[in-house]
Order: structure tokens, then C-alpha cells, then sequence
């Protein structure tokens, strides 16, 4: 009880939520007479960082990094508005399917949405879309970002629940299928029922080859990573190697990179590492003292005293994600909660990766339901547009990613069958 | 009644937390119900390091851990891990009992354990992508072993690259290539069906892997007389019984595994009892207690 | 005068932490490269690589993470703060700040204690066979850099507060 008050006290308060979490750990120990335990903290936090797994994190990073320096996004636009821009509100499926390609390379929602809401909110802007509309596609269709793989939450996952990292991407690609097209449908729906979307615009066919060819280079990169993958060539960590060799060679021919911008770009990838693995590290020195304690043990019997069924479980973690999620930052959030859970998951004989999935969309929601979105502040700050007008668009959207939400939790095999089918997981 | 944590690595499916429970049931039972252990799979309570801090501040007061890991505390327990020292299962607990085993569970005192019994887990093997007929076949290729001395001194010598890595990691990580083998017993392979993706099983049968029962020394020196003859009575029926199922639970995963899939490999295991004997000469002239040890479990051949 | 002197101290560290960063997570990018070429086109892999690339994550982080601490860069949920007064924030500053540091040295402590006991001062690395207390001390010294980082902080919202005050009277 201390534990939490101390913990959402701190947080609440602006503490640092790397900070609060050590705290909370710290005040367990403290007020459940187990000061014996703190000799531990340093092992506890050392052994949770080292774990193969993690090294994705930064290689993935980097690759994001290149790729917004080296211009690769701005060719997947064009890409995009050669082959959708011709239809009508062909700009919002462009930008969606642009997200689509992106996710394919990137790893995370708020970095995708930082990208994408730069260039695609100005430019549907021009092209006659309302501002907070063209905010809405471009923030629910970045929530692509960690759900088509590769996928820092998934990464995340995968640590924190023991579960092998390749099976975990393989899953999501189905379920990243599905929320591209639930989003296609809400830019169809609005055009039909909603304000109505202005008309597209085809260019020239011989300057489309072109914008075709040069756009074909970057779609190496996804080849690489899901194909390497999903084939059992190569692990994530490994595939993402190889994507940042690739991306960096892109970078340096299209003459956007240099490598006196390199410094800095690492600079960044290991602070955005750090910011992450501090949470894991952290996050299981708390894990760890609460396991001592049994905690996870009164979670089983709680939530199977209050369902059997292990639909009807992934409904409550949903809602307790999402609501979490709404205060808390939503990742911290997953790290937490899952090692909590993860008894309950196996008792109530759930497919680790299915509620790697479950958890993934639910923790990507998060990001961007007020009051606390980063997902939702970057576009506010990037494209300059009011918090509650972008809401009040995202939220048909938003719902459309709920209802797929709702289906993966219903049926597992959207999660679980393609990785065995391509791995035998 | 009195709480009392027993703490092991390993999954729950697996020997060492069944007789981890039976230490459990037995206490209660004697005690009246006074005694109440609960068994943490999975080192929930932390890993072997962190669990050994635990019991000397006497935080945890039971555990079972692996004799390999043990070792880096008392060096003895590397006869243990002695290559081609035990012909089964039954043989190594045989020589659970011998004078020199008994002497390494004394030994562990300095590091503020009492030192109980010993519970064992099949024989190891070796599971590859492609057969394993000789040490030749396993030439410069990656073999994921317990992260030990003589682990790595054994697999080095049959000209492998031994590798460490955590038990999660290998599946994903034989698809990939990026192991060729594994060093496993049997009671993993059939729990972790690593044999869909690494098919080929070699029954090199080269160690034992026994688990240590131990007791807190803070917490065992604050009982009294009658408790700890009533604690050693419930750990060493316990250890009796763990002995005669991990003897059978060694033969019945056999069964298990080759109905399975895993296709067993017809080998020329001179050649490893050949590079075993160079490992073991190095071992037991490091420590005399390894000597006596393999002497004494020798001679029950 | 000494404040000045601990502000330089602490800009000076954070560039060398800067450099640290940089290089580490030059390097395990590099190894991680270098590995799948290996591996796939001289089947001949580096055995030591992850092992290595892990440490080298480990170090990133703890002093990535004293880069964020010096740079007021780690996560927080501000939405109440933001609603407080900038002397209210300033107070609220301090007080976290001291909390902060105390939990940093904390750990700091603990982490010396960690690495100095026996049993860890023997432990080898599993294919280095290197002791493993030289890795582990970047713990304690990352938790004590922070520490100096957050110290500084503190003492400059401290004297923040004073001039605040003064200018009030
Ligand atoms: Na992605
Ligand atoms: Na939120």
C-alpha cells in the first residue's frame, strides 16, 4: 500500500519514472521487513541488462535514425502517392500506407509519428484535408509502427515475459494487416458519410517509374528484416545489423548522410536506448521484490477467482492497459504489468505470443489517449495543432484500432498462426 | 506457522521442484504444520548468485542449486561434472552417498550454507542440426553448454566453440543457425522440444547434472537440536525418492523424445571417452577431493 | 565561485560520458555488423561477440542513463507540475531532486558493496574469463555519476530559489 502511494505519489508528482519505480521498490523492501533483499538491487539490476534480446533495441534505433537523416521516408511517400495518391482522399491512403512501409523499417509509434506528422500533416493541408483530420490518419496510422514488425514493444515484450523475440515479430504482421485496413475503411467511411475528402491526383507515368525505381531501394530494408525473419535466416538482433548496414550505404549514395552527422545520430540512439533499458532495469528489481513476496501468486488466484475464461481475462487486461495507459506512460506500463501476469497467462493456458500481441496494440493505444499521449504531443508539437480538435479526429480511428483490438484477444489465431506456419512456434 | 521460501532454477515440470515439494509436504507434515515451505520455480527468487546472498542473510532458507554452479564457491564440485565418471542416472546417485560427496556438501559452510542431500537430472547429450558421430562432426561449430570451467574446457577439447547462453534463447537461435548444438539432458529436450528444430540426438551420455540441496547456515544454526534431525529426516527421504525418479523420468523421456521425432544418432563414443579422460586427468590433479571423489564413485562400478 | 567550479566539473563529465556513449554504441554496432558478415559469408562467427556486444549495452545504458539525469532527459509525467507556480515548481524541484540523489547514492553504495565481496571478486567471465567486478563496477560508478549530476541540479534550483527570493524582498 506504501508501495503505491510512494510510486504514484512520485510519478504523479513529476518525478522520474525511472526514478519512481527504483522508489516504490525501495519502499517495498522497506515496509514488508526485507531489508535483506537491498544488497540484491545492484545484481537484480545488472542481470536484467544482460540479455542478448536487448541488442536489437539499439541496432533498430539506428536504423530509424538513418533513415529520417538520409531522406528514406520522403521516397516512400512518393512511393506511396504514385500508387494510392490517383483515388479520392487518395493523400490519406497514401499517408496510411506510407506508415505501412515505415513500420516495416521502424520500430516505434512515437518516433514514426514524429517522422510522418512533419511531412504528411502540411502536406495533406495543401492538398484541401482539415488539419485535425490529417493529424488523425497520420497519428493512428504511426501506431503501425510497433505492431508490423520490427517492434521495440515487441523487444520489450519478449524480455520481460521470456519469450523469444522472432515469433513475436512474425505475429504481428497479420494483426498490422488487419489495422491498416480498419483504418482504410474509416478514410472511406468519412469520405461517404463524414465532410467528404477532396479529390486525388495522378502524375506523369514517366516520372512515376521513376519515383517506382528509386523507392525500391528502401524497400530493401523491409524485405531484409521480415523476410530474414520470418525465413529463420536471421534473429531480429542479427536483422537489424544488417538493416542499419543497409540503411547507412542508402544514406551515404543518396549523398543525404555524412559521416560527420554519425556522432551525433549514436548519440542518440544510446540515450533512447538508455531510456528504455533503464525502465527493464529498474522495472525488474521491482518485479523481482514483489515475486519474493508473492505478489504474482495473488494475482493468479484474484483473476482466476474472477474468470476461468481466457477471453474474458485479456478483456480485463485490455481495459486495465488502456486505463493505465491513460495516466501512466505506456510503456513503463507493459514493463510492469506483464511480469505480474504472466502466471495467470500460463494457468489460464494462453499463448505467450497471442498476449504479446494483446499487450503490444493495447500498450500502442496508450500512446495516444490523453492526458498523458506522447504519440499525441509530438504531432501537437511537430504540425502545431490543438490537443483536443487532433483527439476528437483520432477517436474514430482509434475505436477502429479497438475493435481490432477486441478480435485479436477473440481469436488467437490471427496472432499465433503465422509464426507457426513459417517458424514451428 | 512459519513461512519459508525454497528457491531452484529450473521449471516446475521438472525433478528438482518436485522434490523441492516433497521437502515441502514432509516438513509440514512432521512439524505438525508448524513448517510451511513454499518452492519458487524458475529462480523467481533470483538466480543462484543472488540466492546464495539471500540464504547467507537467511532471507531464503532452502534452495536446490546445480553442482556446476556451486563450484565457482567450492571448486570440489567440479568432480561432479567429471566427464565419463558416471555410467547412468543410477550410478551417479550411487555416488551421491560416497565419503568424498559428502565432504563437499561440509565444505559449502564458509559460504553460510549446510549442505543436505544432492537430487539429479538426467544425463547429458548432444542434440545437433546435422549427426554428431564423432568430436570431428562438432569441429569449430557452436555449442551452447552451462556457463563453467570444465563445460568449456570439455567441448574446447572436442574442438566445439561452447557458448553461453540463457535456455529461452536457443529455439530461435538453432532456426537461425546461430547455434549448431546443444549440451542438454533429456528431461529439456523433451520439456523444451528443441528437437523440431535441432532433429539429431547423440547419446553421448558424457555427465551427470546433479542439483545441491542446501540449508541456510544463519537460519539452520538459530534451530534446535530436534528441528534440524527432523529437517535432515524430511530432505533425505525426499532425496531417496528424487533419486528413483529421476532414474526413471531418464528413461522414460527416451521413449518420449524418439516418439517424438528426435532421431537418435548411431555414434562412435570412444573418441569422446577418449578426449573425457584428458579433462578429467586435469580435474582431479587440480583438486584432491575431485581425485578422491572420482575414485571412490569409480569404484562402484 | 564553487559552484562555478562543480558546474564545469559536471559539463566536463557529461562530455566524457558523451564520448563514452558514442563509442560504445559505435561498437556494438560495429561487432554486431561485423558478426552477420562473418556468419553468413566466412561461416566463421566471432564466439565471443554477444558476450562482448551485451557488456557493452550494459555500459551504454548506465551511462546513457547519467546523460539524461545531467540533461533533465529521463521520462516524467508533468501534466500537475505544469499547473504549480515557477517558485512552487522550483520547491518541488529541490525536494525531488534531494529524493533523487538520495536513491542514487543509495544504489551507488549498495553497488560498491556488491562488487567488493569475495565471492564476486573471484567470479570469471564465461568465454573472457576475465573477472567480472571489472564490468560490474560501472554500476557503482554510473550510479555515483548520476549522483553528481543530480547534485548539481539541485544546488542550482537552490540557488535559483535564493535569487528568487531575494528578488522578492
Ligand atoms: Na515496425
Ligand atoms: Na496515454
Amino acid at each position: 500500500m506504501i508501495t503505491l502511494i510512494v510510486f504514484f505519489g512520485l510519478l504523479l508528482t513529476g518525478f522520474p519514472i525511472f526514478g519512481a519505480i527504483l522508489a516504490g521498490a525501495v519502499a517495498f523492501m522497506a515496509t514488508n521487513d526485507l531489508a535483506v533483499l537491498y544488497d540484491s538491487i545492484p545484481i537484480q539490476f545488472y542481470g536484467a541488462l544482460e540479455i542478448n534480446s536487448l541488442l536489437a533495441i539499439p541496432l533498430f534505433l539506428l536504423v530509424g535514425e538513418i533513415m529520417n537523416k538520409a531522406g528514406l521516408t520522403q521516397r516512400l511517400i512518393a512511393v506511396a502517392e504514385v500508387l494510392v495518391g490517383g483515388l479520392k482522399g487518395g493523400l490519406a491512403y497514401a499517408n496510411l500506407f506510407t506508415n505501412a512501409m515505415a513500420a516495416s523499417i521502424l520500430g516505434s509509434a512515437v518516433a514514426q509519428i514524429g517522422v510522418m506528422s512533419k511531412v504528411m500533416i502540411p502536406a495533406m493541408e495543401r492538398s484541401g484535408y482539415k488539419r485535425a483530420f490529417s493529424g488523425a490518419v497520420t497519428v493512428s496510422a504511426g501506431l503501425l509502427g510497433p505492431i508490423i514488425p520490427p517492434s521495440m514493444l515487441m523487444i520489450i515484450y519478449g524480455v520481460v515475459a521470456v519469450q523469444p523475440i522472432a515469433p513475436l515479430f512474425i505475429a504481428g504482421i497479420l494483426p498490422g494487416v488487419l489495422i491498416v485496413s480498419a483504418l482504410a475503411i474509416v478514410i472511406f467511411l468519412y469520405g461517404v458519410f463524414g465532410p467528404g475528402l477532396p479529390a486525388g491526383t495522378r502524375g506523369e507515368r514517366s516520372a512515376s517509374v521513376k519515383i517506382l525505381l528509386e523507392g525500391l531501394a528502401p524497400a530493401v530494408i523491409p524485405l531484409v528484416v521480415i523476410g530474414g525473419i520470418m525465413s529463420g535466416v536471421m534473429t531480429p538482433t542479427e536483422s537489424g545489423a544488417v538493416a542499419s548496414i543497409i540503411a547507412l550505404v542508402l544514406g551515404l549514395v543518396y549523398r543525404e548522410l555524412q559521416m560527420r552527422d554519425l556522432p551525433a545520430i549514436l548519440l542518440e540512439v544510446g540515450t533512447n536506448t538508455a531510456t528504455i533499458t533503464g525502465l527493464i532495469a529498474v522495472a525488474s528489481v521491482l518485479s523481482w521484490v514483489l515475486a519474493f513476496q508473492g505478489v504474482p501468486d495473488m494475482v493468479v488466484e484474484h483473476m482466476t477467482g474472477l474468470t476461468d475464461s481466457p477471453f474474458l481475462f485479456l478483456l480485463l487486461v485490455i481495459v486495465l492497459m488502456l486505463l493505465l495507459g491513460m495516466f501512466l506512460e505506456s510503456i513503463s506500463v507493459l514493463i510492469v504489468v506483464v511480469p505480474l501476469l504472466m502466471p495467470v497467462v500460463t494457468s489460464l493456458g494462453i499463448d505467450p505470443i497471442h498476449f504479446g500481441v494483446v499487450c503490444t496494440v493495447a500498450t500502442v493505444l496508450g500512446l495516444v489517449t490523453p492526458p498523458v499521449g506522447p504519440g499525441l504531443y509530438i504531432a501537437i508539437v511537430q504540425a502545431d495543432i490543438r490537443m483536443w480538435p487532433l483527439f476528437r479526429a483520432t477517436l474514430p480511428f482509434l475505436a477502429a484500432v479497438f475493435a481490432v483490438l477486441i478480435l485479436i484477444a477473440a481469436v488467437p489465431a490471427i496472432s499465433t498462426w503465422l509464426p507457426a506456419l513459417m517458424i514451428g512456434k | 506457522a512459519e513461512s519459508l521460501k525454497l528457491g531452484h532454477i529450473t521449471p516446475p515440470s521438472h525433478v528438482w521442484h518436485k522434490v523441492g515439494e516433497h521437502i515441502a509436504s514432509n516438513l509440514a507434515e512432521a512439524s505438525g504444520g508448524k513448517m510451511k515451505i513454499t518452492v519458487s520455480p524458475l529462480q523467481k527468487l533470483g538466480n543462484e548468485g543472488q540466492m546464495i546472498n539471500l540464504m547467507q542473510a537467511g532471507a531464503v532458507q532452502f534452495g536446490i542449486f546445480t553442482a556446476a554452479g556451486l563450484a565457482n564457491r567450492e571448486e570440489s564440485f567440479l568432480g561432479w561434472s567429471l566427464p565419463y565418471a558416471f555410467r547412468d542416472v543410477e550410478h551417479a546417485s550411487h555416488a551421491a552417498s560416497t565419503p568424498a560427496a559428502r565432504e563437499m556438501l561440509k565444505r559449502l559452510e564458509p559460504n553460510g550454507l549446510v549442505g543436505l542431500g544432492y537430487t539429479f537430472a538426467g544425463m547429458r547429450h548432444v542434440l545437433s542440426l546435422e549427426p554428431v558421430k564423432s568430436p570431428k562432426d562438432l569441429a569449430n561449430k557452436k555449442i551452447r553448454a552451462f556457463p563453467s570451467p570444465i563445460y568449456n574446457d570439455w567441448w574446447a577439447a572436442n574442438g566445439a566453440a561452447p557458448t553461453a547462453m540463457p535456455l529461452s534463447e536457443v529455439a530461435p537461435s538453432l532456426t537461425t543457425k546461430l547455434l549448431d548444438a546443444v549440451d542438454i539432458d533429456l528431461d529439456a529436450l523433451v520439456g523444451l522440444k528443441f528437437h523440431q528444430q535441432a532433429p539429431y540426438l547423440t547419446l553421448t551420455n558424457h555427465m551427470a547434472f546433479p542439483g545441491v540441496i542446501v540449508v541456510s547456515k544463519k537460519w539452520w544454526d538459530s534451530r534446535s537440536d530436534a528441528d534440524r534431525a527432523m529437517i535432515t529426516k524430511a530432505v533425505a527421504e525426499a532425496e531417496a525418492w528424487g533419486f528413483q525418479e529421476a532414474i526413471a523420468a531418464d528413461k522414460a523421456n527416451l521413449v518420449t523424445a524418439k516418439a517424438d521425432g528426435a532421431k537418435v544418432v548411431d555414434a562412435d563414443l570412444s573418441s569422446f571417452e577418449a578426449v573425457g579422460k584428458q579433462i578429467r586427468d586435469k580435474y582431479t590433479a587440480k583438486n584432491p577431493l575431485i581425485a578422491d571423489f572420482y575414485k571412490q564413485a569409480s569404484a562402484l562400478k | 565561485m564553487f559552484i562555478h567550479t562543480i558546474e564545469s566539473a559536471d559539463r566536463w563529465l557529461a562530455s566524457a560520458e558523451r564520448v563514452l556513449v558514442i563509442a560504445l554504441t559505435a561498437a556494438l554496432t560495429c561487432i554486431m555488423m561485423v558478426q552477420v558478415i562473418l556468419r553468413y559469408f566466412f561461416n566463421a562467427p566471432l564466439f565471443w561477440a554477444e558476450e562482448i556486444s551485451v557488456q557493452m549495452l550494459v555500459f551504454a545504458t548506465l551511462f546513457g542513463l547519467s546523460l539524461l539525469v545531467h540533461h533533465r532527459q529521463l521520462v516524467t509525467i508533468d501534466f500537475l507540475p505544469q499547473a504549480l507556480s515557477p517558485r512552487g515548481r522550483h520547491w518541488l524541484a529541490v525536494l525531488h531532486g534531494l529524493l533523487f540523489l538520495a536513491l542514487l547514492g543509495f544504489v551507488a553504495k549498495l553497488g560498491v558493496a556488491w562488487i567488493t565481496r569475495p565471492e564476486v571478486q573471484i567470479e570469471l567471465g564465461a568465454t573472457t574469463q576475465l573477472p567480472r567486478w571489472y564490468n560490474y563496477s560501472a554500476l557503482p560508478l554510473a550510479m555515483a555519476a548520476m549522483s553528481f549530476h543530480q547534485l548539481v541540479g539541485v544546488l542550482r534550483h537552490i540557488r535559483d530559489l535564493i535569487k528568487h527570493e531575494g528578488a522578492g524582498t
